[in-house]
């Protein structure tokens, strides 16, 4: 599978939703739980130009298509959030400038992957860390791509569900650039595939962890997988980790509902 | 998502300007003198340099200010487009030519790369929020010298003014934002000021960091040597000379000034 950097940066938009029926929530609100599963969703967005910034401490960046792909991935991602915030707007939940950033004070220099790095002395270890970072955005991006895709089904509106598809398509986008990096820098690297099955065993949480609070975490995952169908979309996303060179067998999906209770 | 008074960040995330190659007409821009050529290089350098400054700003306290990444994530995607412009532009034209880090660049390069990001995280997450002043200060005075340098070089070379008229349009709202911010930011506080003006005195011309410094200097004497250009060079000095504790300041000029020195040593 090769990633056409050139297309997905000519292609980028953001995501548009002006000519969706989305005014119908002021008469059809939608209930409690996905508003706060939205929430959920509409912070981890907003908060993927941190998620940038750790990528580009670890010398991630530094060549063209990385550099290119992760301009419009954080402005892809920002929208995400920004459509969100416009359906969350119409059930009078705003979100605004100054609760971004009072969450993200109160967070201060938080990266889930700090402890490893300096456990792992990142300036030896360098350019493989470069492939468990692209691992763990594959990872995240794969969950993404399928909470969205969970919620559209759920609510079965069909505005919302059509946000959703869209957003979830370029989730897609960014899985297929982020596997695509992980799966050549782990192949024939032994050292590399070390690390990143340590690091997703150990260090790995659900997209949003360190970010919401536990009880949010919980509420998502069981909110949106779970259920026989929600445990499906789960195996599906450890099934493509588990074929990525060196993580045969790594279940964090499955292991990380099972630990928070979350019934399949 | 709402916005305080000043400059409309979320208008303008919602107006993003993207220069695309299909939109320009590359063959009336061939043979293209050299001077043009090595200033068109040097400013496509500088915009490809954005994610770098972009992770200078996100490891410090500046990283939770939402209102300056939302900023920041539309910044950058314009500045991707405009490199991509001048690269079709320098392509048209089989300038292949780039400027390369010199031995003492390559070794700021990986310091920048590796230590800095990780020692200015400590440092500013110390000194906290007032840093963001000094940051909208730097982020002015890079975008003021950005803008006279493509303004310049469509003036030398009308033939450009296709790709430089809207690249000086871009620029003038990146002035326009980085004034607002470093206005506010520079009063918050005494600390805030002092950190402000030390972030004007140290700073250094875009893109000479790493390059030799026989690169940028011919480029900024084909653009800023003829003695006309000075008003434009005290003007946008003007407009750092009026915010907040800057009265007098005049940092372009002065930079400009080493460059002139220098010159004149290597000839
Ligand atoms: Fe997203
Ligand atoms: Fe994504």
């Amino acid at each position: 599978m090769a990633f056409d950097i050139d297309k997905f940066t000519q292609d980028s938009v953001r995501v548009n939703w002006e000519d969706l029926d989305l005014d119908n929530f002021r008469e059809n609100p939608l209930p409690p739980e996905s508003i706060r599963t939205l929430r959920y969703m509409c912070d981890v967005e907003y908060h993927t130009v941190c998620y940038l910034r750790d990528m580009l401490v670890t010398r991630s960046h530094g060549e063209g298509e990385v550099n290119a792909f992760m301009t419009m991935w954080n402005r892809e991602e920002f929208w995400h959030g920004e459509a969100l915030a416009h359906v969350l707007s119409l059930h009078g939940v705003t979100v605004n400038y100054d609760q971004l950033k009072d969450r993200r004070v109160k967070l201060g220099w938080r990266d889930r992957l700090a402890p490893v790095k300096q456990s792992l002395l990142s300036n030896i270890v360098g350019k493989d860390f470069v492939a468990v970072h692209m691992l763990w955005g594959a990872a995240n991006e794969w969950s993404a791509a399928a909470a969205y895709k969970r919620l559209g089904v759920l609510e079965g509106h069909p505005s919302l569900a059509e946000l959703l598809r869209r957003i979830a398509a370029q989730e897609s986008r960014h899985v297929a650039f982020y596997a695509t990096q992980a799966k050549a820098r782990l192949a024939g690297n032994p050292k590399a595939q070390k690390l990143a099955r340590f690091a997703l065993k150990n260090a790995w949480a659900p997209v949003g962890s360190g970010i919401m609070t536990d009880d949010e975490v919980t509420h998502v995952m069981g909110h949106l997988f779970g259920g026989a169908e929600g445990r499906k979309e789960i195996n599906a996303i450890d099934r493509h980790i588990g074929r990525l060179p060196g993580m045969e067998g790594l279940t964090i999906f499955a292991d990380a509902l099972d630990a928070r209770g979350v019934a399949a | 998502m709402s916005d305080s008074a000043g400059f409309d960040v979320r208008s303008y995330t919602r107006t993003p300007r993207s220069l695309r190659r299909k939109d320009l007409d590359l063959a009336a821009l061939q043979g293209l003198g050299t001077n043009t050529l090595l200033t068109l290089r040097h400013l496509q350098q500088v915009e490809r340099g954005t994610l770098r400054l972009m992770r200078d700003l996100l490891v410090t306290p500046t990283h939770a200010e939402s209102r300056v990444t939302a900023f920041l994530t539309t910044w950058a995607y314009e500045e991707y487009w405009i490199a991509d412009a001048l690269e079709a532009v320098l392509d048209e034209n089989n300038h292949t030519e780039v400027a390369h880090s010199t031995k003492l660049g390559e070794l700021r390069r990986s310091w920048d790369d590796r230590v800095s990001p990780t020692a200015d995280a400590i440092r500013t997450n110390l000194l906290g929020s007032d840093i963001v002043a000094g940051h909208m200060a730097v982020g002015l005075l890079d975008s003021l010298v950005a803008r006279a340098s493509y303004a310049r070089a469509g003036q030398l070379e009308p033939r450009l003014g296709a790709v430089i008229d809207p690249i000086v349009a871009i620029k003038d709202r990146h002035v326009e934002f980085y004034v607002d911010e470093a206005s506010d930011r520079l009063a918050a506080s005494p600390a805030a000021g002092r950190l402000g003006r030390r972030a004007v005195r140290t700073w250094r011309w875009p893109g000479s960091r790493y390059g030799a410094p026989g690169y940028v200097q011919p480029v900024l004497r084909y653009l800023f040597a003829d003695p006309s250009v000075r008003a434009d060079i005290d003007a946008a000095d003007s407009q750092v000379a009026a915010l907040p504790g800057l009265a007098g300041a005049h940092p372009i000029r002065q930079a400009l000034g080493r460059f002139a020195s220098r010159g004149a040593r290597h000839r």
